[in-house]
């Protein structure tokens, strides 16, 4: 083991190599931070360069990519309220009120922090408890993913604001949205209306950019942009301190853990992860009146959490050949090309290389970490400028984003008639998380049913009698009604004490 | 009475919802096909549709039965509140139909053009601008950009029918 990440040391300590991470972490905050650009989609681009590459530099350039690509979601989430990838709609909730307080570099702050402790403690992970974790991802079949994602939803009911029926109707408007597209079973195009594009299903980044950057836009302009009131005193802080997120260590490791987890099993995700995270998190917190309204811990605990799944998806695409998602599967073809055959031989035949992977993800986080810290005080900027210039700006990298997804003006009519729905929604008071949250696990939660009832010949008893299901199910109604008996406790106690 | 059409009137968009999720509930039949519950597992690709679409109508329901509720409730005391600040509908009708328009005219006019007269438009219609401001950033938006996306993301925008 020792020959090698001595090995791996001296490889990632080429200057070719780290200069190839230099680029692959500008490359990824680039297509991160830019609402419509995807990680999938950065990586996928950069692959052909690497074919001519010696396998180890294609794989760390590629690692660059990934691990700023999956922080600078936070970016675009936390200073236009747009989130550049799925995975960071959380930080969205806290981060674009931060903005508005004037506080947006702090959030960009700790959100820097937190993926970077969150990616190192993930990368760690790989190192050390690879073949173990690996083993947690064959015990997940459909009913296990099922009762996750499920339990990821139960979320909800927590950010659906003061009227929990308009949150589970914006849910399950998300939900309904979900199901567009072919069937994942049987193969039956649903809610097409004739319309071929519909087929693949509505896009959840032109949903995005429609529910929270264009709605926002039509909010200002229905305001008529009135200057937007950034408390000066908020936006003094120009400096970046670890300091800065010493109160919520605890979270960041608890997230980053949630979020190593989850990456270990496949299909899953950064968004999942970052969900619970942040549900965990606010559970926790001595203060949870201000999640969502502005919240430290909160963009600590969504954005650790996504950055801890980046390694972590790996292991069973490394150990076990099986992609955890879809820049997993990516970075298995890559492999593949290179002639090496994922699996658990791979440890033994091409334990170097492996130990080059592990430690490339630890080499990107500390890239990432000091290019971060350069182009936050860049990217801070953006909300000094005047919205009569901003609006037009943000406008014009949506449409483009939107447009980029698919080249196609399907995505940007998408993410219009998506603008008008999430304008209605901030009129009529409607929560937006919830739906966010329904359309991302929609799709998982209707799939892992159904593959496992199909498993059972039908019968509901295989979610109560696989004990990882049962788990997550007893701390789904755990979690969905603790409020509720420790209120009634409490209240109990306090008629108690005046008796 | 008044109580109940105000109380009607709060619950416009649940009524909303509801028609919204009445009509996916009675598409469903002509959107998606009938396979049958797809031999093993005992749910077709129609059953979550269903599911969703009557929980949508039966939350929506319970909102405008609520909502009403409330207002009956209410005494006059009760909605005293603040004004909500005035919202110019015209202003985001016009923003709405200029980005529609750039999302027609983009494969005629071009991606450099529509985007002129989108930053035009949508600066006029927010305000507080000078002219100058106006044309730097519609062309700073406009061809740079193009190009950028062309040469380095290799993302290529219309160039526009007209001018082909």
């Amino acid at each position: 083991m020792f020959d090698n990440i001595f090995f791996a040391i001296g490889i990632v300590s080429m200057w070719q190599n780290i200069m190839l991470i230099i680029i692959g972490t500008a490359i990824g905050m680039v297509f991160g931070s830019l609402p419509g650009l995807t990680v999938t989609l950065a990586v996928t681009l950069v692959l052909p360069f690497t074919f001519d590459m010696p396998p180890e530099s294609g794989i760390v350039l590629l690692t660059g990519v990934y691990c700023a690509g999956t922080y600078a979601g936070s970016i675009s989430a936390i200073l236009i309220n747009t989130p550049g990838t799925p995975s960071s709609a959380a930080t969205a909730w806290d981060g674009y009120p931060l903005t508005q307080k004037g506080r947006s570099f702090e959030a960009l702050s700790v959100a820097l922090h937190a993926s970077v402790l969150g990616g190192l403690i993930s990368a760690i992970a790989l190192i050390f408890f690879a073949p173990m974790l690996a083993k947690t991802a064959l015990a997940f079949g459909p009913p296990e993913r099922f009762a996750l994602t499920f339990f990821g939803l139960t979320i909800i009911a927590r950010v659906s604001g003061q009227s929990l029926s308009k949150g589970f109707v914006a849910a399950l408007f998300g939900l309904l949205i979900a199901t567009v597209g072919v069937d994942p079973l049987v193969g039956v195009p649903r809610f097409s209306f004739n319309t071929f594009y519909l087929y693949g299903g509505i896009g959840m980044i032109e949903v995005f950019i429609g529910i929270f950057a264009i709605a926002e836009i039509f909010n200002q302009i229905g305001k008529r942009a009135t200057p937007r009131k950034i408390a000066k005193d908020g936006s003094k802080k120009q400096s970046i301190r670890w300091s800065d997120i010493v109160p919520h260590y605890w979270t960041i490791v608890k997230s980053s853990v949630i979020g190593i987890v989850v990456g270990v099993i496949p299909g899953t995700g950064g968004s999942i992860a970052s969900f619970i995270a942040y549900d965990e998190a606010k559970r926790a917190s001595k203060e949870p009146e201000l999640f969502g309204n502005g919240s430290l811990e909160g963009i600590a605990a969504s954005e650790s959490a996504n950055n801890g799944v980046t390694a972590a998806t790996l292991i069973p695409t490394l150990t076990l050949g099986i992609p955890g998602n879809t820049v997993a599967a990516i970075f298995l073809g890559a492999l593949l090309i290179h002639g090496l055959t994922p699996g658990p031989q791979l440890f033994v035949e091409q334990g170097g290389l492996m130990y080059t992977i592990m430690l490339s993800f630890i080499l990107a986080n500390i890239v990432m970490y000091f290019q971060g810290r350069f182009a936050l005080k860049w990217f801070d900027r953006i909300v000094n400028i005047p919205d009569a210039i901003l609006l037009p700006i943000i406008l014009i990298m949506c449409l483009i984003g939107a447009y980029t997804i698919s080249n196609s003006l399907n995505s940007v009519m998408i993410a219009l008639i998506f603008g008008c729905v999430g304008y209605a929604m901030i009129k009529f008071e409607y929560p937006t998380a919830p739906m966010v949250i329904a359309l991302i696990l929609g799709g998982m939660v209707e799939e892992s049913m159904r593959q496992s009832l199909i498993l059972s010949d039908g019968s509901a008893m295989i979610f109560v009698t696989r004990p990882i299901a049962l788990l997550f199910f007893t701390m789904t109604v755990f979690v969905t009604f603790s409020p509720f008996v420790l209120k009634f406790w409490k209240q109990h106690k306090a008629r108690g004490v005046k008796h | 009475m008044s109580s109940l059409s105000s109380g009607l009137k709060d619950s416009i968009p649940s009524i909303v919802t509801l028609l919204v999720g009445a009509f996916f509930m009675a598409s469903i039949p002509s959107q998606i096909a009938d396979f049958g519950t797809d031999g093993l597992s005992g749910v077709s690709a129609r059953t979550m549709p269903y599911i969703i679409a009557g929980a949508i109508m039966v939350f929506s329901l319970f909102s405008i039965v609520a909502a009403v509720w409330a207002h009956i409730q209410s005494t006059p005391a009760d909605t005293t509140d603040d004004p909500p600040p005035k919202t110019r509908y015209g202003l985001v009708f016009l923003a709405f139909i200029a980005i529609a328009s750039w999302i027609i005219l983009l494969p005629f006019i071009g991606y450099n053009i529509a985007t002129i007269l989108l930053i035009t438009s949508i600066m006029l219609i927010i305000g507080r601008c000078t002219w100058v401001q106006i044309v730097l950033v519609s062309l700073a938006l406009s061809f740079p950009v193009n190009s950028l996306l062309g040469v380095v993301l290799k993302v290529y925008l219309p160039s526009g029918s007209l001018f082909d």
